[in-house]
């Protein structure tokens, strides 16, 4: 990843706030742009597309959602929205209107690099094009989708048809979160009609095989009313 | 009824009869045994009906005993007899004494009586007010003393009773009343007004409104208290001179509403009290718990701000790590708060769905992961009741607030266990820590918004507990805290357990055969 030519258009109304990442982000060689406005955000990320952008839901001027799907019309750059905890359905709502992650407010600087990371690695696996996957490397967990063979710490385990895509739909996300729908659609179809507690009993079944203790898992992370997250840092 | 007790005076008629059969059988008697007697015992004899007539009916009947006594003595034993007629000046002395002689008798007889009937009356209205007095003793509620009260008078004055009060908006209304269907003309409350205002008795009986079939009695002390209304079937209540006893009865009926009404303002005043406590915790809460994070956080950064090179390194290491540290307990607490809020105000409807116990209490932990340290979570989850029927955000939060809970209270390298049972219908929750337990004395009260550990210094807003009881009641079920026997505490919570949707099943069924049919 090359920092150095990084922009991110960062859209945030509250002064202090944009103090902080901008410092922050500078001082990790980013290059910062700010938007006070949807307003602005519009003209500067259409006049000098970013590579990413970081997008506060609760702008004066409009409503963050709307304009992350304006957004996806024309550009897939990756897109993390900031918003305030306890608005869990605004998260969602965005997260399916095509913003790549979400930070809850507040969030320390390490959650806001390590969820960057992800969303430009994610990118730019996407302006690539499909490699062709001989294998998938998540922290203990080594799936090879072409033999539908699933290794953890080198010990096999065995996979149901639905677990194995469930699995293997997180794995290619890792480090980003899915929504419940998202999921749900990419796994079972989208003409699926099965309901989001289909989805939790089909985790719980993965966690048990896959966590050594499912109660407080390490790889499949819950993000509560949210959706799921694999993660993707192991130190 | 008690009407009886109070007839001293028959109806008069029978004074007279009586007075005229005495009369005679007397006379029979001293014809029949004439030739014993002298003149001067005949007069004496005579005196002796009019001596009981007097006694037993008073002075009227008395005094015609006398002049029937004198009529038969004139006509049956003076010369000329069968005549009334006195020739002889001797039997005329004669007749007129014993005319004077029987009146005297009778005054004095009759003072007697008067005198015995009055203390007898007095005693029996001392005895009333005192065992009014003893009646209303038993009891503070100003209902039931109320109701006592109207209980007593309609006894004592033999009829109906009622307590009414004006209510704020000028409106009479009914307290208490005996029997209970004492029914009121809306024209009375002309009445109650008026007696109330002057806090004298008015209508039946009194000087004011007397064509009104009640009689009020207004009830006051230093203030007013309402007034007793009474619909009075013994007439000689109605009499003026009982006009002081059911003052009296008003004065004592007064005194003990105003008691009731004194002890139920001291019970309100001290359910304010308690109220103002509660808003003071909030307020010395908001400034402490908010203040001393915001003053470390202030001061830490301002030490580094001003700094002009005197500080080493780690001691500005230090300084970062209490900014840190500092503002997620400030965070913590608002995040408490702001879900108190959104739960007290009703604003928040519960979503719930089907989520394994596990989810949340894995989401739970993770949460908390840095807080917990060296203590151990144990989770047990029974394999029939995996998935329950809640709210995933807000029971998560729930299954948070208890764990930091547990975290604050217990030392580390302890072990804090979370099982999931089947009640049937039913699944329980415990949480289990090996801490000290919770004091036997705030046990109760631990739920209660605000309320912390006693004397701990350990720091928290006291809403954690509160917020857990606002979400298991949402969800309909119960949460209970309690000291095991072998040491620490435990919570229990108990939720309803709706049976699974079908799909759930379906789907674990097929999982199981495509499982089966890859290890085949």
């Amino acid at each position: 990843m090359n920092n150095t030519a990084c922009r991110i258009l960062l859209v945030e109304d509250e002064l202090q706030m944009r103090r902080f990442l901008r410092t922050a982000l500078t001082a990790r060689t980013f290059e910062v742009t700010d938007a006070t406005t949807l307003r602005e955000a519009r003209l500067y990320a259409t006049a000098h597309p970013p590579e990413m952008i970081l997008l506060d839901l609760g702008m004066p001027d409009g409503d963050g959602i709307d304009f992350t799907r304006e957004l996806r019309g024309w550009s897939q750059m990756p897109i993390i929205v900031i918003s305030a905890r306890g608005k869990e359905d605004d998260k969602v709502a965005a997260l399916d209107a095509g913003a790549d992650d979400y930070l809850t407010k507040p969030f320390g600087i390490n959650e806001l690099m390590a969820r960057i990371r992800v969303a430009l690695r994610h990118a730019s696996l996407r302006q690539n094009g499909p490699i062709l996957e001989t294998m998938l490397e998540v922290g203990p967990l080594r799936l090879d989708p072409v033999r539908r063979e699933v290794l953890l710490s080198g010990r096999p385990v065995t996979m149901t048809p639905i677990e194995f895509r469930l699995l293997l739909f997180l794995a290619r996300n890792a480090g980003r979160v899915l929504t419940h729908r998202h999921i749900l659609k990419e796994v079972w179809g989208p003409n699926d009609t099965h309901q989001t507690h289909t989805l939790r009993v089909f985790m719980a079944q993965l966690r048990r095989k896959l966590e050594p203790d499912p109660a407080h898992p390490q790889l499949l992370m819950t993000e509560m009313g949210v959706g799921y997250r694999m993660r993707d840092s192991w130190e | 009824m008690n009407l009886k007790k109070f007839d001293i005076v028959p109806s008069p008629w029978r004074g007279y009869v009586a007075s005229l059969l005495s009369v005679a059988i007397t006379t029979a008697l001293i014809l029949w045994g004439r030739h014993l007697l002298t003149q001067p015992d005949l007069v004496m004899l005579y005196l002796l009906p009019i001596m009981l007539v007097s006694f037993l009916y008073g002075p009227a009947p008395s005094l015609l005993a006398a002049a029937l006594s004198v009529i038969a003595y004139n006509f049956f034993f003076i010369h000329p007899y069968f005549i009334l007629a006195l020739s002889d000046p001797r039997s005329s002395l004669t007749v007129a004494i014993l005319f004077i002689v029987g009146i005297v008798i009778n005054t004095l007889l009759t003072h007697i009586r008067r005198q015995k009937q009055e203390a007898w009356e007095r005693e029996r209205q001392t005895n009333a007010l005192h065992q009014l007095g003893r009646e209303v003793m038993t009891t503070l509620d100003e209902k039931e003393v109320s109701h006592i009260i109207t209980q007593q008078a309609a006894h004592l004055f033999g009829g109906e009773a009622a307590i009414c009060q004006e209510q704020d908006d000028g409106q009479w209304s009914r307290v208490a009343a005996t029997p209970e269907l004492f029914s009121l003309a809306d024209s009375e409350w002309v009445l109650l007004h008026w007696s109330s205002a002057h806090r004298q008795i008015a209508g039946r009986g009194s000087g004011q409104l007397s064509d009104s079939a009640f009689t009020a009695l207004p009830l006051f002390t230093s203030r007013t208290l309402g007034v007793l209304l009474l619909r009075v079937l013994d007439r000689t209540f109605l009499d003026a001179s009982h006009a002081h006893f059911m003052e009296a009865f008003a004065r004592q009926a007064s005194l003990a509403i105003d008691r009731a009404k004194l002890a139920e303002e001291a019970r309100t005043a001290a359910v304010r009290a308690n109220e103002e406590a509660l808003r003071g915790t909030l307020l010395s809460m908001v400034s402490h718990d908010l203040r001393t994070p915001l003053a470390t956080i202030i001061g830490s950064g301002t030490t580094m701000k001003e700094d002009a090179g005197s500080l080493n390194p780690l001691q500005r290491q230090v300084l970062l790590e209490s900014i840190c540290t500092e503002a997620e307990r400030m965070e913590r607490l608002i995040t408490n708060l702001l879900d108190m809020v959104r739960l007290e105000s009703g604003g928040c409807r519960l979503r719930p769905e089907w989520v394994p116990f596990e989810e949340m209490a894995g989401s739970a932990l993770v949460r908390l992961e840095k807080r917990c340290q060296e203590r151990r979570v144990n989770v047990q989850v029974d394999e029939n009741v995996s998935l329950l029927y809640v709210d995933p955000i807000f029971f998560e939060q729930v299954l948070v607030n208890l764990l930091d809970n547990a975290i604050k209270y217990t030392p580390v390298g302890t072990t804090i266990t979370w099982q999931l049972k089947s009640l049937g219908d039913r699944v329980l929750i415990t949480i289990e820590d090996q801490g000290e337990g919770i004091p036997a004395d705030s046990i109760e009260r631990i739920f209660e918004k605000f309320v912390r550990g006693e004397g701990t210094a350990i720091p928290g807003s006291g809403l954690g507990l509160a917020i857990c009881r606002g979400v298991v009641r949402a969800h309909g079920g119960t949460i209970v805290a309690a000291n095991k026997p072998s040491g620490g505490a435990e919570f229990r919570i108990e939720l309803p357990h709706p049976p699974l949707p079908p799909d759930i099943y379906q789907h674990e069924r097929v999982n199981q055969a495509t499982e089966e049919e890859l290890l085949s």
